[in-house]
């Protein structure tokens, strides 16, 4: 089981303040603008757990899980892993203990390879075994992962949405990483694929003894696998808290929203109002003050003025002035 | 899923042989091949030998024509069929070197432009911005000027005029596959640039590469033709079909077959590599999300 | 209740290089004014192609057959080109998944508002843009006059697909046929977007069919449902009807999927169905699930029997409990 925040082991890895900026320019004339992704972001991942991050499209979270891959440099802060920095760390030696699931299965096979060859193309690359070798544990890999052997001269073209994702998990694990990244893996999957997959994932974690950071849009799959939570709102962390506090007390008002706004199957209850206006974030314009306040119900004065920080409530860590010592009590 | 697949293997068989376009390109191309490389064996005469008691002995078909020289010959008494022959050499030798040097000057640029981005990019686009201000004929009239024309000579200049399309072609290319997630994923087993190019990004553009590369063949084919009727190309006596239309340009009322033939030899040839090259493209398609 | 919809025995067949793919397969439902009918199911199940029939907009290599399609007194099946061509867009609107696409780039909102409610009821184009400031406040959009003169992608994706909500309501339709309105949006949106259509659909009145493969949206939306399996409705009923007490395994199956906050314990083992959707090209005999069933016996070789009760129908041996 995941260990606390508190624990006192040293995390496995460290996000230090991580910035991640891209210039964007709009149309031909226009001048180059900052689109700041990743706006200092702050977190430990403990050893064995399942860290979800969620947030809408645009909070920064897969620019972030390609931070950890060491596929984006960051532009400030550091990425620590066991004391050496991602940046600076050897791409094979990241990629011995970091590996990706994403979310497209379509696109995250080589068309033109076979199943066994992208599965053991880790293998070629960190030079390990011959030919034979290589093929015996990619296909060894493949049934771990509930895909039978003869599939393993096949092309991914001729495969299911649901093997296709097999395929990649099989191509993650095979040079036994300690951290998986799996960035909305089940998002493009029918729900009966997604249950497997999930399955598949959690089986994993138990026998190989893995960490999972888990990204996704879709809460009830995060509050069903993950063991921490933390939420992104225009590339920052709003709030960070074990996941079984998250979901039993969400305190920021965008988790809430966020939790408001998940549709259970449950007939009867109606669609939810999620009291946040029309305003959608844009990472490009970014309000003064708090991101998150021009869709806010409780905004007051000093959201729109001061950005509040990451401070301890309780197991939680929650970024709202709402529950600062000093501005709290504006907001009674 | 549990039916058997069909092996990969079958599947490509059996669209290539159901390729009509693909295999008359493939039935014209080993024709010409087969001409190019037999040559000697082929030609009933010796292209270079000149009978000046036969000269414009018209074509079998029409009167006065004789099996001697089914396809007559020429204003010199060479036989005409064996210089249609022979000039295959030509034509294929440097339809294939031009489409070599300028693919790979092309290809190399367009996949550090598209894979890099940024100032690669930026220097890449000017250069091929630069070099399509250069009219080739003209340039081709300037170097013929200055060293003479040959062989040789043909091939370096179209070689190092004509790689702009492959640029640009693989540059696109380029970009569209290093957006896939594969590329991310090979990137993240800690793959090298070079491993991440060759072993996951080129087999992907292989199919453009291949259509742009048979255009550029059958331009580089009609260029040579031009260049050579306009006496800039290779030199008589050697049997190119450019230079057999120049050299009977002034028979033209008279004997429009001198034309008429190495010109449907150039149509047929040009026509078949262009159809190969769109038929491996629709061929090489991977298997769809069915 | 009146039917504004009537679908009876639809068949849609696709030619594709392997044969004939029978998309949807004997299906059948009613809906009636003012009533939200969900059709759900998988990839490939044949909703998206049950919707499009219904619009008469089946791609090319598409067959459509129906023993009765009927609109509002209209017999479908029967109806010139120029005859559906005056429905849609009219009295039956369609929005699509995809607001970026569907929406024409090269236009503003204010003219392809206004060409939808000129091309079909005529009149002034400042009627027409009134009625499109009226609309486009009606689906939340602040200083409309302002965004009638906006292209689309100066729009988020939530703000166009409430342009394509107002665009579908132009002209007052009868019915509205929406294929997954919120699949392309972000959670918080889509609840919003979900919310309008209601609100909105209580206000005007229209009946909506909304094809959709989330159980929760089903769930929060629908009066009725129609569970889609392999081209055929598996089961029907109210959402009471259908998600307190599926009959159909495949229904019961899906459901026990998901994760569900509060209901499944997190870290447990989700139900799963294994196997996948059996090709569709050539002669489907039997029930289309047994290969995947737990339930399967040799007589589901045979068309699975009907069962009826009290407005709940499903396909399948089992009876009622």
């Amino acid at each position: 089981m995941g260990l606390h925040p508190g624990g006192r082991m040293s995390p496995l890895m460290r996000i230090e303040g991580a910035r991640r900026t891209f210039s964007v320019s709009r149309g031909l004339l226009a001048r180059k603008r900052t689109l700041h992704a990743v706006n200092g972001v702050d977190l430990e991942i403990e050893k064995g757990e399942v860290l979800g991050i969620v947030g809408e499209s645009g909070c920064g979270k897969s620019t972030l899980a390609r931070m950890l891959l060491g596929l984006i440099p960051a532009s400030a802060g550091r990425i620590v892993l066991d004391g050496a920095e991602v940046g600076r760390m050897d791409a094979r030696a990241l990629a011995a203990r970091v590996q990706p699931v994403f979310q497209d299965p379509y696109g995250s096979l080589n068309p033109r390879k076979r199943i066994a060859s992208i599965v053991a193309l880790p293998l070629v690359v960190h030079a390990i075994g011959d030919r034979a070798e290589r093929r015996r544990r990619a296909v060894e890999m493949l049934e771990r992962v509930g895909l039978p052997a003869r599939l393993a001269d096949n092309y991914p073209g001729q495969l299911s949405g649901g093997q296709r994702q097999r395929v990649a998990i099989a191509r993650a694990l095979v040079m036994q990483p300690e951290i998986v990244v799996c960035d909305e893996p089940t998002s493009a999957l029918d729900v009966s694929v997604q249950s497997q997959i999930l399955n598949l994932l959690m089986d994993l974690r138990r026998e190989f003894g893995l960490t999972y950071v888990f990204i996704s849009h879709n809460l009830a799959v995060v509050e069903h696998v993950a063991t921490r939570v933390a939420v992104m709102y225009l590339g920052r962390i709003v709030e960070l808290a074990p996941a079984e506090e998250i979901f039993a007390r969400p305190r920021h008002p965008y988790t809430q929203a966020l939790l408001a706004s998940v549709l259970t199957p449950e007939p009867g209850k109606g669609l939810p109002d999620t009291h946040l206006g029309l305003a959608f974030p844009d990472p490009l314009d970014p309000p003064p003050g708090c991101g998150f306040n021009p869709r806010c119900a409780y905004a007051r004065a000093v959201c729109r003025k001061r950005m509040p920080a990451l401070a301890e409530d309780g197991p939680a860590r929650v970024a709202c002035h709402a529950y600062d010592p000093i501005h709290g009590k504006e907001f009674a | 899923m549990d039916a058997a697949l069909p092996t990969h293997a079958a599947m490509l068989r059996g669209r290539i042989f159901g390729h009509v376009g693909l295999m008359t390109g493939i039935a014209i191309l080993v024709v010409a091949f087969a001409c190019a490389i037999f040559a000697p064996l082929l030609a009933p005469h010796d292209p270079y030998f000149q009978d000046l008691a036969a000269r414009l002995v018209p074509p079998v078909w029409q009167p006065r024509g004789t099996w001697l020289h089914p396809l007559g010959t020429d204003n010199l008494g060479r036989d005409y069929l064996s210089r249609t022959i022979y000039g295959a050499r030509v034509s294929l030798l440097i339809g294939f070197s031009v489409m070599l040097v300028s693919g790979l000057i092309g290809t190399t640029m367009g996949l550090a432009a598209g894979y890099f981005g940024g100032r690669t990019d930026m220097a890449v686009s000017f250069i091929v911005t630069a070099r399509l201000a250069m009219p080739v004929v003209l340039v081709a009239l300037a170097v013929v000027a200055l060293v003479g024309g040959s062989l040789v000579v043909v091939i370096a200049v179209l070689g190092l005029l004509k790689w702009d399309r492959f640029a640009v072609v693989m540059r696109a290319a380029t970009q569209q596959a290093r957006a896939q997630d594969y590329v991310a994923a090979a990137k993240a087993t800690g793959a090298s640039t070079l491993r991440v190019l060759l072993g996951e990004v080129l087999p992907n553009i292989l199919p453009q590469l291949v259509v742009v590369a048979t255009l550029e063949m059958a331009s580089a084919i009609l260029l040579e033709a031009a260049l050579s009727f306009l006496g800039l190309g290779v030199q008589p006596p050697l049997p190119s079909w450019g230079l057999m239309i120049s050299e009977a340009k002034a028979y033209m009322f008279f004997s429009f077959w001198m034309i008429a033939i190495p010109g449907t030899a150039l149509g047929l040839l040009v026509l078949a590599i262009n159809l190969v090259g769109d038929g491996i493209r629709d061929v090489a398609a991977p298997e769809g999300r069915a | 209740m009146s039917a504004i919809l009537t679908v009876e025995g639809l068949e849609v067949d696709l030619s594709v290089p392997a044969g004939t793919l029978h998309a949807v397969r004997d299906v059948s439902f009613e809906v009636a004014r003012g009533e939200t009918l969900c059709i759900v199911g998988e990839s490939g199940c044949g909703k998206s192609m049950t919707a499009l029939a219904l619009m008469g907009l089946l791609p090319r290599n598409a067959r459509r057959r129906a023993r009765r399609l009927v609109f509002d007194g209209i017999d479908l099946a029967a109806a010139s080109r120029t005859q559906t061509n005056d429905l849609r867009g009219s009295r039956m609107s369609m929005i699509f998944q995809e607001p970026m696409t569907a929406l024409n780039p090269a236009y503003t909102i204010g003219n392809q508002l206004c060409g939808v409610y000129r091309r079909h009821k005529g009149g002034s184009a400042a009627a027409a843009r009134e009625r499109a400031a009226f609309l486009l406040g009606k689906v939340g959009i602040a200083a409309a006059g302002e965004r009638l003169g906006q292209y689309p992608h100066q729009l988020s994706g939530g703000l166009r697909q409430r342009v394509m909500i107002a665009m579908a309501l132009m002209c007052d339709p009868a019915l509205i046929v929406a294929d997954e309105p919120t699949t392309a949006l972000d959670v918080t949106i889509q609840a919003q977007i979900l919310k309008l259509l209601k609100d909105l659909q209580d206000e005007f009145g229209m009946a909506l069919v909304l094809i959709t493969h989330d159980l929760g949206v089903v769930a929060r939306v629908a009066d009725s449902v129609a569970v889609m399996y392999a081209g055929a409705i598996v089961e029907r009923g109210t959402a009471a009807q259908v998600f307190a007490a599926p009959r159909h395994p495949y229904t019961a199956g899906l459901i026990d999927c998901i994760p569900v906050p509060g209901r499944t314990k997190p870290g447990e083992r989700l139900g799963a169905i294994p196997g996948t959707v059996p090709a569709l090209v050539g002669n489907i005999t039997g029930c289309a699930f047994r290969s995947r069933c737990a339930h399967a016996q040799a007589r589901c070789e045979d068309a699975p029997p009907q069962h009826a009760e009290g407005g709940h129908e499903w396909a399948c041996i089992r009876g009622a409990a």
